[in-house]
């Protein structure tokens, strides 16, 4: 299997000279997106705090994958549990003003229903975070209340474009 | 001293702001979280070229700064007029950065980011204080020029 432009070419035992060619159905670029520009001006000024947000943002995603299906991380629970569970370990680690400053720039570009889901999670995160602070484990016992609060609709996803409780 | 300020020092000081912004480019670019994707965080093309377009044109100041500070070449073979200008220029934009810098530091949580926004402003009064005094002494040279 090899990129090729667009495409993925993969050989499926091809004769001598041979390849299939199939359409490209997911993003060969998936993960390797951008950062708004609110965000990089951020990062400037912030490197380390950015690179702890960076961090933990790929921390909570990488829960939301073990935790929910696919189809939920974006606008479904996974993607709300991910919010959470984000903002509730930068909240920990920086504090309130920068988790609340990077979360904000991070929905700079985002519009409508996306936007004001992922600012309500992000909100619910921190509020958990802080509860959190200071405890053992505190990483743990955030993510497992934003698990909780998924499960038990304290967060909000999108059904049909409207936003919804999480376990609705 | 001054000169060794200026000539040796400040140039590398340049480069050093240069190299910063290099890395902190190949970090946007090679390092977003995984979720970029997700959360559609693409910025718009008009936007991308134009941050392109500026950071190419905030390199090519400072690294000319950095030759006409620290390169004798560079220094005698330039005209003087442009070596002022570009000078004045890059002195004022080091005056905006320690003034941003200033405000983040004295605005956030003593940490880490703290000491890294300390260091910027430091660095950048350095470099402006040196745009300022090649231009003085630009402007001293003109002066003596007129009167010869």
């Amino acid at each position: 299997m090899a990129l090729s432009g667009d495409g993925i070419v993969v050989s499926v035992a091809p004769a001598n000279g041979q390849a299939v060619s199939y359409p490209v159905l997911l993003d060969p670029g998936y993960g390797y997106g951008d950062i708004t520009s609110a965000e990089r001006n951020y990062c400037f000024w912030n490197p380390y705090n950015c690179s702890v947000a960076w961090d933990r943002a790929n921390t909570a995603f990488k829960k939301a994958q073990e935790l929910y299906p696919d189809r939920t991380l974006f606008q479904g629970t996974g993607d709300a549990f991910r919010h959470c569970s984000w903002n509730a370990l930068m909240e920990i680690r920086l504090s309130t003003k920068d988790a609340y400053e990077i979360a904000t720039r991070h929905e700079s570009t985002s519009r409508g229903n996306d936007k004001e889901m992922d600012q309500r999670n992000s909100s619910i995160g921190r509020q958990l975070g802080r509860d959190n602070t200071g405890k053992a484990s505190a990483g743990i016992r955030s993510r497992d209340a934003c698990k909780n609060g998924t499960s038990r609709g304290k967060l909000w996803i999108t059904k049909s474009g409207k936003l919804v409780r999480s376990n609705a | 001293m001054t000169s060794a300020l200026s000539r040796r020092v400040v140039p590398v000081l340049l480069l050093l702001q240069v190299t910063y912004l290099a890395l902190m480019n190949v970090a946007f670019t090679v390092l977003p979280p995984d979720t970029a994707e997700l959360d559609h965080t693409d910025a718009p093309a008009v936007d991308a070229m134009l941050y392109v377009a500026v950071t190419l044109g905030v390199v090519v100041a400072l690294a000319g700064a950095a030759a006409l500070l620290g390169l004798e070449k560079a220094r005698t073979r330039s005209p003087r007029a442009l070596r002022v200008v570009w000078l004045t220029v890059v002195g004022l934009g080091q005056v905006a950065i320690a003034a941003k810098a200033l405000v983040t530091v004295l605005g956030q949580n003593p940490g880490p980011d703290t000491v890294i926004g300390s260091g910027m402003v430091a660095v950048a009064l350095c470099v402006a204080a040196a745009c300022a005094v090649e231009v003085r002494s630009a402007f001293h040279v003109m002066g003596r020029n007129a009167h010869a």
